[in-house]
């Protein structure tokens, strides 16, 4: 009889064990699965003051879209500000103005030689802008220099 | 000695088999059998609660990837026909409805759209629902306003269309749903119909298995289940359907381990997610999510209570009472759980009514999970591939934001079609013989808005704009012309290239002797017109001028990786890349010397909504603006005089397309590369069997890519001049300094200080003449 308790006792340890320890190794697994993440460059850049959305485009949206960029660049979200350029560049491709707002944003974060681009395309979409020329050449020299 | 049994076993066995004992022997032997099954069913046990966690576990996270198209950005001004934000309308499933009394409604009336849009967790933040009124004039949306009370709006951003999702091999999706965010009718209809004790019992309810089982017996077959939803969740994992006994007893364990584990939302929650729901093709749809999409085309969230009621009444069948095979058995079923909800108080008599009244309202084509742009999605994973690991795109359930306009794939899918059937039929050629591949980016932003990869766009196969890499013919000439203006001390527009028979001797001693497409040589030709008439003699010349490795090292700086041997072969294009690789080297041309990484992906969001990963746009000046404008005035005159003169004629002359012809040896491949102001495209047709197709670059492929230009909305091409570029006149009959008043004169632009400086008779205008004369006097 006391064989008999002894393998009713065991079994439920087996049992319990079963039920108790099992596989958390695998909920890891999935929780540590690695995805990259850029890094999004949140140190506050230097506050250049920029010329008024009303004066880089007559498109409401656009406006929208850079007074946005402006305030998340105030708050030193480069990345999210240089997000808002883009989508406003979708809305209007050949505005240099634009894409010279995206070569400072880029500047601030460091980029130079992105930054450079991005004032030569600007450059390349100026047109007689003179203003706008010696601005993104004036860009281009301060991201060559180290 | 060898023993076979130890001794203490043979000695356990004498006590057993002969000690003096209360119980007889067969008892004891009932005993032993008794131990030895309860160890087996523990360890059983042990071996079904492994496999019950790891699935379990399992299902809260293997979700393929969604991938989405680009939003729809609607902002006053915006050329946009309303016909074509009501196609968007459709792919995204708003429901038309004057009611507009959820996210996800619309109506349209003449030349006025109001809706209420879905709210969307973007990479930048959350675009709220709004609920707008859109007025177009002439193809324009003219006036946005918020319904409510007119204030203007400025920018709305729509909720992307789902385009596919990234599957691992079995083909699962699905719509992973919190229980928050599931309906409170769907809970209790689902309790109601399938579990009404579903809180009090611990996984399986005697009672309710002998009542079925009662029943059962009565009717002679199996009638009436007597599964609790943890049974059935339990069923969905792991078992067939098979009704037997032994199925019976690990459906019970099984469902016992589940909820010794997990608390009741837990498994209420699994199951919502797990449950069979149908069948689209390949692909099971699981779950109340996924269902929701694919029989309604609508969030969970936005569901009324007829739609909840036949989602519930799936789950006792989904083929059974497939709503759209079986309309009147599923409406039957539905109204049938819609009258239990309302004896069990949950829906009054008159929603009752009401809902009993309207239609199953299941929309009629599914949006196919099994995507319908699979020559996009399998370029958006290869590209994914490079930073991700093949399990979490398949399991993470992650949210790609991708940069496929779906209106502009759909048109260019349509072309491509529509165009191959007309040429086949035009020249003789079996039906359905023709291949092709079609690739559509927007200049500026360097992304990939439309990609074809197979005459039947739904086709799942070979990804022609991949993996089809082909001899691309002429279309390597640009590189070599765009190299040698880059020399503008050497080369410009003007500059006479010698266009008469050569012969070279190879590295393995064989004469080439290249010929021109029209068998005849043309003498001394002004650069600009040997690319635009795409003379085969002045061009090899030119390339070994250059050198072949310089010319390899411009496609280089263009992003193109493959090896490409450097024979002078390669000159008349006898290097092969696919459709994608000869849109980065034309992409580069169209965005003036620019290169852009071409993208098709813009964001990466976790499942929950968080961001991941930005794509951002990134850009090299890799050839100067004078250059780039001069090579690209050639591809105009290519379009205009040249071997693509007969484009204008599918697209309208107003639009100034830029672009190259290109066809391999013998007419195997047939290519066209070209853009607009603000697209661009490549085409290639031909066979995979590499039979020539008896094309030319602009018999062929320059047709299709005539016709998706003409349906694309874009805007004509408009070179502007950058600075330290000036026109000139030249004389063409005696390749000299020129003027308008030159019988042959064309204007040309030319790098200041590189044109011919020495005048044709016919250029001297008065002015020059006068003083001429008075030089001569005062010499």
């Amino acid at each position: 009889m006391n064989c008999m308790r002894a393998w009713v006792a065991l079994g439920i340890v087996v049992l319990l064990s079963g039920c108790a320890g099992l596989p958390q190794a695998t909920v890891k697994e999935r929780e540590e699965a690695p995805a990259p993440v850029i890094d999004l460059g949140q140190e506050p850049g230097a506050v250049i003051p920029h010329e008024a959305p009303a004066d880089v485009s007559d498109n409401r949206a656009t406006r929208t879209l850079l007074a946005q960029a402006d305030q998340l660049e105030a708050k030193g979200e480069l990345e999210a500000s240089a997000a808002a350029l883009e989508r406003a560049l979708r809305i209007e491709p050949k505005n240099a103005r634009l894409w010279h707002r995206l070569a400072v944003i880029r500047l601030a974060q460091g980029q130079n030689s992105l930054a450079a681009n991005f004032a030569a395309k600007s450059n390349s979409l100026a047109g007689k802008d003179t203003d706008l020329i010696a601005r993104n050449n004036q860009l281009m020299r301060d991201a060559r220099s180290p | 000695m060898f023993r076979i049994v130890p001794r203490w076993v043979s000695h356990w066995y004498l006590n057993f088999r002969y000690a003096d004992s209360r119980f007889p022997l067969w008892l004891r032997w009932i005993f032993i059998a008794g131990i030895a099954g309860t160890v087996l069913l523990a360890c059983y046990t042990v071996y079904l609660d492994i496999i019950i966690r790891v699935r379990f576990e399992g299902v809260r996270w293997a979700i393929p990837a969604r991938v989405y198209a680009r939003p729809l950005e609607l902002y006053p001004g915006k050329k946009l026909p309303p016909m074509e934000l009501l196609s968007e309308l459709r792919l995204l499933g708003y429901q038309k409805t004057s009611l507009l009394d959820r996210p996800g409604s619309y109506e349209h009336r003449g030349d006025i759209i109001q809706m209420v849009t879905r709210p969307f967790q973007y990479w930048d933040g959350t675009e709220p629902s709004v609920g707008i009124q859109l007025t177009f004039n002439n193809g324009v949306l003219d006036d946005m306003v918020q319904l409510s009370d007119g204030t203007p709006v400025g920018l709305v951003r729509l909720d992307p269309a789902v385009v596919g999702s990234i599957y691992p091999a079995h083909n699962e999706d699905r719509v992973l749903v919190q229980l928050t965010d599931v309906p409170q009718l769907l809970i209790d209809a689902l309790l109601i119909i399938e579990d009404q004790h579903f809180y009090d019992h611990y996984g399986i309810r005697p009672q309710s298995i002998l009542r079925a089982l009662w029943t059962n017996l009565r009717a002679g077959s199996a009638v009436q289940g007597g599964s609790t939803l943890t049974q059935q969740l339990v069923k969905n994992f792991f078992l067939s359907n098979a009704r037997t006994i032994w199925r019976k007893f690990n459906e019970a364990i099984m469902s016992f381990l589940v909820e010794f584990h997990y608390q009741k939302a837990e498994i209420l929650e699994a199951y919502m997610n797990e449950i069979f729901l149908g069948q689209d093709g390949h692909r099971s749809i699981n779950g109340f999510g996924l269902a929701s999409e694919f029989y309604f085309q609508k969030d969970l969230r936005e569901l009324k209570p007829a739609e909840i009621a036949l989602l519930v009444a799936l789950v006792k069948g989904a083929s059974y009472y497939d709503p759209r095979r079986h309309p009147e058995r599923a409406k039957q079923r539905r109204d049938l759980v819609l009258s239990e909800l309302e004896k069990a108080g949950k829906l009054d008599k008159e929603s009752m009514r009401a809902a009993q009244r309207t239609s199953l309202g299941v929309m009629s084509t599914a949006r196919s999970g099994v995507t319908q742009f699979p020559a996009f999605i399998d370029l958006v994973r290869r590209q994914l591939r490079r930073d991700y690991k093949e399990a979490d795109l398949t399991s993470q359930g992650l949210q790609i934001h991708t940069t496929l306009d779906p209106l502009i794939q759909l048109r260019t899918e349509k072309e491509v079609s529509d165009t191959l059937t007309a040429v086949e039929r035009q020249r003789g050629i079996a039906a359905n013989k023709l291949q092709a591949a079609a690739v559509v980016t927007s200049i500026d932003g360097g992304e990939l808005l439309a990609v074809v990869g197979d005459r039947n766009p739904r086709f799942a196969g070979f990804n022609r704009v991949i993996d089809a890499v082909r001899p691309i013919g002429s279309l390597i000439k640009p590189v070599i012309y765009i190299t040698a203006l880059e020399r503008s001390e050497r080369y410009t527009l003007a500059s006479l290239l010698d266009d008469t028979p050569i012969e070279l001797t190879l590295e393995d001693g064989q004469v080439w002797e290249p010929k021109n497409y029209d068998k005849e040589s043309h003498g001394p030709v002004p650069l600009y017109q040997a690319l635009a008439m795409s003379y085969n003699l002045s061009t090899v010349k030119l390339g070994l001028e250059l050198g072949t490795e310089t010319v390899i090292e411009s496609l280089r700086r263009m992003g193109i990786d493959r090896k490409v041997n450097s024979y002078p072969s390669m000159f008349l294009g006898a290097v092969a890349l696919s459709p994608l690789e000869v849109t980065q080297i034309y992409h580069t041309f169209a965005n003036n010397g620019f290169r852009v990484d071409l993208r098709a992906i813009r964001a990466v969001l976790t499942a929950d909504g968080n961001p991941l990963q930005r794509y951002s746009l990134s850009i090299e000046q890799v050839f100067d603006a004078p250059s780039s404008y001069l090579l690209n005035y050639a591809l105009q005159e290519v379009v205009r005089s040249g071997t693509a003169r007969y484009l204008p004629n599918i697209t309208g002359p107003d639009m100034n397309l830029a672009g190259k012809t290109g066809t391999s040896d013998d007419l195997r491949d047939s290519w066209f590369a070209g853009f607009s102001g603000d697209r661009m495209a490549v085409t290639w047709v031909g066979n995979d069997d590499n039979i020539p197709v008896g094309l030319t670059g602009s018999s062929g492929a320059m047709v299709v890519f005539g016709h998706i230009m003409k349906s694309l909305d874009t805007q004509p091409l408009t070179l502007l001049p950058p600075e330290g570029v000036e026109m000139i006149w030249i004389d063409s009959a005696t390749h000299l300094r020129g003027g308008p008043a030159c019988e042959k004169g064309v204007e040309l632009p030319f790098i200041i200080g590189t044109a011919p400086t020495e005048k044709a008779p016919c250029g001297e205008g008065v002015l020059d003449k006068t003083f001429d004369l008075f030089r001569g006097l005062f010499k």
